[in-house]
Order: structure tokens, then sequence, then C-alpha cells
């Protein structure tokens, strides 16, 4: 059986995320260490890293279809000395990766979703134990479409 | 003698490099501590980061002027000191981390 759009819409997403590298011309490595829902904890040699959480939102009929907003939280972890600036460079990063997808009038995410919309402010906190640590919370919302009643397809 | 000058005189014996203290090295001087580099986990917004707290017990008398961000080197790893902790009998927990403030 096929995969729903919204299984196909969380697969090119993290696969957009992964790109985030110095050599796609990036300022992080960001995209080297991609979990989706990582329930554990990371280790200090993961990061930075970045965990997302997909969350179903509402759903509206729209011209004869279902219209799904998918939210979307982007946890990114980092450490070091520079923090602060570090925590700025994966917020540009991210901003700019997923601001690829965006095209006037187009969709995204190959084709597979209308729009992604950028949410709230990030939240930013930081710590310092064995090392300093800095935490960011990203908000998205990806809208995309289904046939009514049916999550596989968008004919 | 009081249990206070006691205790005092007994610290060097807590502070025992052949126990449990290792040597720590602060401007370029050595001096004991007793090292502790327990788990803990880093709670920032929802997502855990596994790591330590390394902290090291130390004689006031001996660190007389360190201020945060002073070096200290132990077990080879130089520290970063981010607390300073007194208890007011003599001995002081130095809060560490491998960054700089």
């Amino acid at each position: 059986m096929t995969d729903s759009i919204h299984q196909d819409i969380v697969d090119a997403f993290k696969t957009l995320l992964q790109t985030i590298t110095v050599v796609n011309g990036y300022e992080t490595n960001l995209g080297s260490n991609v979990y989706e829902w990582r329930p554990t904890a990371l280790e200090e040699n993961e990061l930075p890293g970045l965990v997302f959480r997909d969350k179903p939102g509402k759903t509206d009929i729209a011209i004869g279809k279902h219209q799904h907003n998918l939210d979307v939280e982007i946890e990114i972890k980092v450490s070091g000395s520079t923090v602060p600036a570090t925590m700025r460079k994966c917020i540009a990063d991210v901003i700019k990766c997923i601001g690829t997808q965006n095209t006037i009038g187009g969709q995204c995410l190959s084709g597979l979703a209308e729009d992604i919309i950028y949410g709230d402010a990030p939240e930013i906190e930081t710590d310092q134990a064995n090392k300093y640590f800095g935490s960011i919370l990203m908000k998205f919302t990806i809208i995309f479409l289904t046939d009514p009643w049916n999550p596989y397809t968008n004919t | 003698m009081t249990l206070k000058s006691d205790i005092t005189s007994d610290l060097p014996t807590f502070l025992n490099s052949n126990e449990f203290a290792v040597t720590v090295t602060y401007n370029s001087t050595s001096i004991v501590g007793i090292f502790d580099d327990a788990y803990k986990g880093i709670n920032l917004a929802t997502g855990e980061i596994e790591s330590t707290d390394p902290q090291v017990i130390v004689r006031a008398s001996d660190i007389s002027g360190l201020e945060h961000g002073a070096t200290l080197i132990i077990n080879s790893v130089t520290y970063y000191v981010t607390g300073i902790h007194t208890d007011g009998t003599g001995l002081v927990t130095l809060m560490l981390s491998r960054d700089a403030l």
C-alpha cells in the first residue's frame, strides 16, 4: 500500500532539512543530525541537532478537497562557546531552507503541499553545565490537500 | 578543641589525593579537590540533552582571588569556572564547564 500524503510530506520535509549543510551553502551542518519525533535525549556529540514533530491541525473543506493544516515544531539544540551566534545561524539556515520551497503561486515539497507558513517567533533558551547549550523552537504550518476522506490521493 | 576546629584540621584528610581527591591545576599551581562529573539532563524547551555537571570541591584558602571564567585543569581537561559556591566552613564547590563563559 502506498503511503498517505501526510507521510510523504513528512518524508519530503525531513529530506529538505537534511540539505542544511555548509557544503550546500548554509552556515551550519544542522542537516547532519535531523530526527523526527525523537523520544530520547540527544547526546552532546549529536549537536547541533534538530528534532521535528508534526502535529495534524484543523482540516477544512476547500474546493471539493480536504485542506489540511499540518503544524510542525522544529527544535534545535546547539552547544559551544559561541552558542548565541550559532543559534542565530541555525535560525537563518532553517528559514533559508524552508524558503526554497515557497514560490509565488506554486506548490512545495515536491508538489505535495500547497504552502509552508512561518509561525510564531522562535523561542530561545540557554543553559550551561559541562558545555554551553542553546535551544531554539520554531513553528511552521504545512498546508496540503487530499481528496475528501482519502488521505492517499489528491486527484 | 571545638568540633569546628576538628573539622577544619581534618580537611586535609578529606582532600587527600590518595583517597578521593584529584590534582587540580590552578594558576600553574597544583592543589587538590574532590571532582564529580555526574549526569545532568539539560532540559531546554521540550527536548533533553544528555550531559554532565562537573564540579570540584576545594579549600577556599587554595583559590584566593579566583573568579568566574578562571581555568582549572583536572584529569588533563581544561574547565572554566562558571560558579563559586562557598559553604562558609572553608570549602568551596566550583561549578565547571568545558566551554568558556
